[in-house]
């Protein structure tokens, strides 16, 4: 469904110009559920922000099933990633001033869903992610793993082909980690692409295929293999 | 403690040199203009005060019979009366006046006309006593031939130097001693005055009432009390068994401090200025000083998510939360005091335009009052700071450690409401200005458009200094017509534009005709000042007895009920020969007042100025034609003026008012939207990472600057809502002291509320654009 390839990303500040990728080559299936780890400043969240649309490399290719990605300009990037890719992020990023209903209905709102049926989505997903009972609350009155299980309700409401998770457990205890990391197990089970940025090597032991970087370059390439056991 | 506060606030100011900049800069620009209208304002209010018996100096006025008009002037014989019974009056003075007029003054070398020598009791000066630098006070008055000049006058006369002795000819024909010079006072008079002399009547009885009476008491009398003693005086007055009508009087008192500004009585020779419109630009100047320390206090906050963490560091190390107000208002001061030097460079350099508009002549550093001026600026530099310094002093210093070291600050609810809320008041201020600047402009352009009920254009106006040039006027009229390009030539006294009238009561057949005022014309006035008769006709020379005739205006017609006495005889045995469409004359704030036109004969006043409808082309020749037969029937130096040029003075003072608006509007408008800049690019800042979740959701750019304006629109729009009835409210009350008014429209209002949408929308998307089009990766990495 995926295919990087020699994807090249620099950043410039006044004294110095530093790598982030350099020369990534990276492919992803369908149904895949991939992790990336290494080191701080390996640059494999940069690799996400750009999978997401989110950051423009400086050369290379992204494709997505065919369409070439990073000669949209910005309308049509925008258009792209509220339609086919939802996010989860460390620091969970709800809204504050948002309850927990309208946190999650806001992608909606802007895919131009109506009404009607955005209030159907939403509360189906409340009660996926079982917050029924939180959906009128702030996201400050949630504990950490609650306010995940909101952040990853709303990046899936919009059933999105790709989710792009950014160390969706940094901020939470082990137990709510391992909710969570099972959230998105359930979810890649239906179908849904994950491709996930981690430090934990327990977290990234939930997916098919691990990748590490380092210093822009993808070193190694791993099939976890009790995983996709699993999943045949 | 304080040496460390006062380093470190000068730092944190140089290291936002920007901020600083917009905050001490906006409020220099608010107190320049209080300042500025400050000293307009104690000018106003400063008129007689030089006088150290102001005190206890009252000028007398009389309303003849409930219901009748108020007159300043009363009956010479009532002062003395008054006294006799009276012992609380310590001194009396009074003014004749019939000796107000225009006089030639000649030294023999020099030759000057002098408007105001005013003819007065040889115990004015007890009342206003001058400082005299030349003669003796006590000696000064004491003959008909002396005068007594102000310092300004006797310097144009004789230049520098002691004149007392020295011989002045008034009118080619009197001849009087200089007896004394006084000193300028340094504040403004109610009484414009050039010289005194004796007055020339001593009175004449009860019935002559054009005096002018100043009353002196004891101190320590309070007001009301004296004037409800001495209206009981007056009823036990002998003279009261005689002449029965003065029971009905009423007298009123007005501290002679209080005439330029408050004097309630009409046809009153005192200048008179307009009370509302110094509470109008002291209320809007002020309120221009609030909205500019809004702004400071805005732009204060806005500033404050950068200083937060710093606070809670202070806090952390110990520091309480008074050592951070007072930190913090060690700042405000410091940039309040640079705001203040400032403000006094931009209100002397602009000084002058204020002075040109208002026809003023204020300085800053050279004024009657200066301890006045300093305390009132000391308290407002007061009320400046806590206003301006002290909620943001208290907003940073409230923060709580902890949330701010967390970095979870300035997301409390209440602070935000309160910004919101002085950008609100802000807004309020500039839409009520807009409006108001929007209905005066219309007032003014409709005054200016009014029908006055005379043709004003090409009329000559100049003054008769000779009895015999009036005894054989159709004589001159006939040289005057021989001119080419003069059209028309009569003569009246009371043109449009003069306030001082006469006004008469008389009795017919059984009937009471009060307050009609007399206007003394020749033949052809109408003609010169196209005022064709409605009903009947004017005066012409055909019939004899015009000279008995009388022509009334439609206000005299309507009082009187004179519908049916066409051709029938009125007051003083005058037929009513026609009646002419009112006519404005002292101003648009009163109505056409009743109005009877009379040719000048033995019984009338005089018509002592020449009136002349010219053509509309080679005016400098005319003019000069007329000037040189003039100057040949009167051996004076020439003065004249155009009718539409003078008649401009009855409103002036709006005209003046509209463009004093236009300024207060601009800078209003222009410190609203810095406080609404400084605003958005604080909000903009504090939902920065919001706008990037957002754009990670989808929203687009449109969608980002939607939402933003959103929330400013909703405040524009509580404004436009809160200002509308309020302008609404002011502007019809203002519009109300009119007799001629524009009606108020939708237009003013909606186009306020235009401009005030439009100008957010811009502020707001300008700095929202920035932040909306970045990279979403760079909103979610802010912090």
């Amino acid at each position: 469904m995926i295919k990087i390839e020699n994807l090249e990303k620099v950043y410039k500040t006044e004294e110095i110009e530093t790598t982030a990728l350099n020369g990534i080559n990276l492919h992803v299936k369908e149904g895949e559920f991939v992790s990336i780890m290494g080191p701080s400043g390996c640059g494999k969240s940069t690799l996400l922000n750009v999978m997401g649309l989110l950051d423009k490399p400086e050369s290379g290719s992204y494709k997505f099933v065919d369409t070439e990605l990073l000669t949209l300009n910005d309308r049509e990037r925008s258009n792209f990633r509220k339609r086919n890719m939802g996010f989860v992020f460390q620091n969970f990023n709800l809204i504050d001033e948002l309850t927990v209903f309208e946190n999650i209905e806001l992608p909606l709102i802007y895919n131009k869903v109506p009404a009607t049926e955005r209030k159907k989505l939403v509360n189906e997903i409340i009660g996926r992610m079982n917050i029924v009972n939180r959906s009128g609350h702030f996201p400050q009155q949630l504990s950490g793993g609650q306010q995940q299980r909101v952040a990853v309700a709303r990046a899936l409401v919009t059933k999105p082909k790709l989710v792009l998770a950014d160390e969706p457990t940094g901020n939470l205890d082990s137990t709510h980690g391992n909710e969570v990391m099972e959230l998105l197990c359930e979810l890649n089970e239906t179908g849904t692409t994950i491709v996930m940025v981690t430090h934990s090597s327990h977290d990234a032991s939930f997916s098919n295929r691990i990748i590490n970087l380092k210093d822009g370059h993808v070193i190694s390439e791993k099939i976890n293999k009790g995983r996709t056991e699993e999943l045949i | 403690m304080f040496k460390l506060n006062f380093k470190i606030a000068l730092r944190n100011l140089w290291k936002n040199k920007g901020y600083t900049l917009l905050n001490i800069f906006g409020l220099a620009v608010g107190l320049a203009g209080f300042i500025m209208i400050l000293l307009f304002a104690n000018h106003e209010r400063s008129y007689d005060t030089w006088n150290p018996e102001a005190a206890e100096t009252y000028r007398i006025s009389i309303r003849w019979a409930p219901g009748e008009e108020e007159y300043s002037s009363s009956p010479a014989e009532l002062a003395p009366a008054l006294k006799a019974t009276l012992p609380e009056i310590e001194d009396y003075g009074r003014f004749y006046v019939w000796d107000m007029f225009q006089r030639l003054v000649s030294t023999g070398k020099n030759e000057l006309y002098f408007d105001h020598i005013m003819g007065v009791d040889s115990t004015w000066f007890n009342l206003f006593p001058y400082q005299f630098i030349y003669g003796d006070v006590g000696k000064s008055l004491l003959s008909k031939d002396q005068i007594v000049l102000s310092s300004k006058a006797s310097e144009k006369l004789f230049g520098k130097g002691n004149p007392v002795g020295k011989n002045l000819v008034v009118n080619t024909t009197t001849t009087y001693i200089v007896s004394g010079v006084y000193k300028e006072p340094n504040t403004p008079e109610h009484m414009d005055a050039d010289a005194f002399v004796k007055k020339s009547s001593s009175g004449d009885g009860w019935g002559n009432g054009n005096f002018y009476t100043y009353l002196k008491i004891k101190k320590g009398i309070n007001k009301a009390k004296f004037e409800k003693k001495l209206n009981q005086a007056f009823l036990k007055l002998p003279i009261l068994k005689e002449q029965a009508w003065l029971k009905t009087a009423q007298i009123y008192l007005t501290p002679v401090t209080e005439i330029y500004l408050h004097a309630t009585s009409s046809q009153d020779p005192a200048k008179r200025g307009n009370p509302t419109i110094v509470t109008i630009l002291v209320l809007f100047s002020a309120l221009l000083l609030v909205i500019a320390c809004i702004n400071f206090t805005n732009l204060s906050i806005a500033q404050s998510v950068k200083r937060a963490k710093e606070t809670g560091v202070r806090k952390v190390l110990g520091a309480g939360q008074r050592n951070l107000i007072s930190y913090f208002l060690t700042e405000t001061i410091i940039q309040c005091i640079c705001a203040l030097l400032i403000a006094f460079v931009l209100a002397e350099a602009f000084m002058p335009v204020l002075n040109n508009l208002m026809d003023t002549n204020l300085t800053l550093f050279n004024y009657a009052h200066p301890v006045k001026l300093i305390v009132q600026i000391s308290v407002v530099m007061l009320v400046v700071t806590v206003l301006a310094g002290g909620y943001a002093a208290f907003f940073l210093a409230n923060y709580e450690p902890v949330k701010v070291l967390k970095g979870n600050f300035s997301r409390s609810v209440g602070s935000l409401w309160m910004r919101k809320t002085l950008i609100s008041v802000q807004f309020v201020v500039a839409i009520v200005f807009m409006i108001a600047l929007i209905i005066i402009r219309q007032q003014v352009n409709f005054i200016k458009n009014q029908d006055v009920g005379f043709k004003k254009s090409h009329v000559m106006v100049f003054k008769i200094r000779k009895g015999e040039s009036r005894k054989n006027f159709a004589q001159l009229k006939q040289r005057l017509l021989n001119l080419e390009g003069v059209k028309e030539v009569s003569r009246v006294n009371y043109y449009p534009g003069v306030k001082a009238m006469q006004v008469i009561g008389r009795e017919f057949e059984g009937k009471s005709v009060q307050n009609l005022s007399m206007v003394t014309v020749d033949f052809d006035y109408f003609e010169v000042m196209g005022m064709p008769a409605q009903l009947g006709r004017t005066f012409s020379k055909q019939y004899i007895t015009d000279s008995t005739a009388i022509v009334v205006n439609e206000s005299a017609v309507k009082k009187y009920g004179l519908q049916k006495l066409l051709g029938q005889k009125w007051i003083d045995n005058r037929t009513i020969i026609g009646v002419v469409k009112d006519h404005i004359q002292k101003g648009m704030e009163t109505a056409a007042e009743p109005t009877g036109f009379v040719v000048e004969g033995r019984n009338t006043n005089r018509a002592d100025n020449v009136i002349i409808k010219v053509a509309d082309k080679n005016l400098t020749q005319i003019v000069k034609g007329v000037q040189n037969t003039w100057e040949a029937i009167e051996p004076f130096p020439f003065q004249y003026s155009w009718l539409d040029q003078s008649f401009a003075n009855v409103y002036v003072q709006y005209v003046r008012l509209d463009k004093l608006f236009n300024i207060f509007t601009y800078v209003t408008l222009a410190i609203a939207m810095l406080g609404l800049f400084a605003l958005a690019s604080f909000t903009v800042q504090e939902r920065t990472k919001e706008i990037g979740v957002r754009k990670v959701l989808g929203a687009e750019t449109s969608d980002i600057l939607k939402m933003l304006n959103k929330s400013f629109l909703l405040l524009i729009v509580v404004a436009n809502l809160i200002a509308i009835p309020l302008a609404y409210i002011l502007s019809n009350n203002w519009l109300s002291g009119f007799a001629y008014r524009t009606i108020i429209t939708i237009w003013p209002f909606v186009v306020a509320m235009a401009i005030s949408v439009i100008v957010t929308l811009i502020t707001v998307s300008l700095q929202a654009l920035k932040t909306a089009k970045a990279k979403p990766v760079d909103a979610l990495k802010y912090e």
